[in-house]
């Protein structure tokens, strides 16, 4: 028991001194720590210190250069979106900014007289339209030029003012034209006996008959209008 | 960059913004002690240059990962003994003693040249350096590595123990033996009470 006393006693003394070796240490009392703080290695070589900084270099141009190249791109975008919508929005005003109905208003200069009154002419058509587009015989003015035709006229839009439908009676008006006057008279006689005003068309035939005896009648008028 | 002194933390942050000078700093303030971290430990000059640099080009590759949290230091000898390992377990070297380690490196070594002196007292404390140098690297890996942290470093034990991924009582116990071993050391080869 006494020999296993010794070495516990001994133990204890021992972890003691070691207790107050560390607490000395760590409390900075202890001549290792400032024997080992004397011992000193070389720092590292010149050419070590050169590689690390020139990659820490290296490695700071890359990030700078990466980070402008996102703007760069946000830009390009940007630049390319900007211009369409420009495209867009300067088709869409010259559309809006149109001139009113070119015949009404033109502002084409007028160089010759020819062009003048082929312009005022249409201007009188135009009121005329406006009032009784039926009563118009078109054949009667001289045949208007477009405005259309001038050069700074060229490229606009009709709109409805400047527009006149013709009725049908104006449409047989105009073709009636370029029929001769027998055939004329004629057609006069053929619309009598449509409306069966038959009294009306013999009158008119017997003058017509008079009037040209050598004109060759449509059978179906002579038919009509032979003696009963 | 302004003439007051900043901390490890708002420099690495700096350079990790693009601040070069920022990294210079840090380097200068660093490169001694992270050199010194390796060399006492695998005792090759060239070994010891290679990690330096393996461990300052981390630091450059990723600055963002530093934690805000942890000191910059802590961080810093965390890359440093991950490297240490990797690099002791992909080597067979690190059995190298201290004499072939001083042999090799002697142009290298500052202390070596203090034997230069002529006085017997340069001499003397010479010898002592070179036997504590001798005791360190005939101590385990782990309790030379919380002292060399500890010691040249700077670190606190709660810092070592985060550095080394211990608890703080295995980081006390290793650097409480590797002072008694120190000790023990000098007082018999050397005839002196540290």
């Amino acid at each position: 028991m006494n020999k296993n006393k010794q070495p516990s006693t001994l133990n204890n003394s021992i972890i003691t001194e070691d207790d107050t070796l560390f607490d000395n240490y760590l409390q900075g009392n202890s001549e290792l720590s400032g024997l080992y703080q004397e011992t000193d290695c070389a720092p590292p070589s010149h050419q070590i210190d050169q590689n690390i900084l020139t990659a820490a270099q290296a490695s700071t141009a890359e990030k700078k250069a990466t980070k402008r190249k996102p703007p760069l791109a946000w830009a390009a975008s940007i630049a390319i979106f900007s211009l369409a919508g420009l495209l867009t929005l300067n088709t869409w005003q010259a559309e809006q900014e149109l001139p009113p109905p070119a015949l009404s208003k033109t502002t084409a200069p007028i160089e010759d007289t020819d062009a003048l009154q082929q312009e005022s002419s249409y201007k009188n058509i135009n009121k005329k339209t406006k009032n009784d587009t039926r009563q118009l015989l078109y054949t009667s003015q001289p045949a208007p030029i477009m405005p259309a035709a001038s050069p700074k006229m060229t490229g606009m839009r009709a709109s409805h003012e400047s527009i006149s439908i013709s009725s049908p009676k104006t449409i047989q008006e105009q073709t009636s034209f370029h029929l001769t006057e027998q055939e004329i008279e004629l057609n006069k006689i053929q619309t009598l006996i449509n409306q069966n005003k038959l009294d009306k068309a013999y009158k008119l035939f017997e003058k017509f008959k008079i009037k040209y005896p050598d004109y060759t009648v449509d059978p179906v008028i002579l038919q009509k209008m032979a003696p009963h | 960059m302004s003439e007051m002194i900043e901390s490890d933390e708002q420099l690495i942050q700096l350079f990790d913004k693009g601040n070069t000078k920022a990294f210079d700093s840090l380097y200068a303030r660093y490169k001694q002690a992270i050199y010194h971290y390796f060399f006492r430990q695998v005792h090759s000059k060239n070994i010891a240059d290679e990690l330096h640099q393996d461990v300052w080009l981390n630091i450059i590759k990723s600055p963002s990962r530093f934690n805000q949290k942890a000191s910059f230091k802590t961080w810093l000898y965390k890359v440093a003994h991950n490297r240490l390992v990797d690099h002791y377990r992909h080597s067979s070297t690190q059995a190298l003693s201290l004499v072939q380690s001083t042999s090799s490196d002697e142009g290298s070594e500052k202390e070596m040249s203090v034997a230069a002196k002529s006085p017997d007292d340069s001499l003397h404390e010479h010898q002592l350096k070179q036997a504590l140098l001798q005791a360190l690297a005939n101590l385990p890996e782990e309790q030379k590595e919380v002292f060399l942290l500890h010691e040249k470093s700077g670190l606190t034990l709660h810092e070592i123990a985060q550095v080394t991924d211990s608890s703080f009582e295995s980081t006390k116990s290793r650097l409480r033996y590797a002072v008694k071993k120190l000790h023990n050391h000098m007082a018999q080869h050397m005839g002196v009470e540290l």
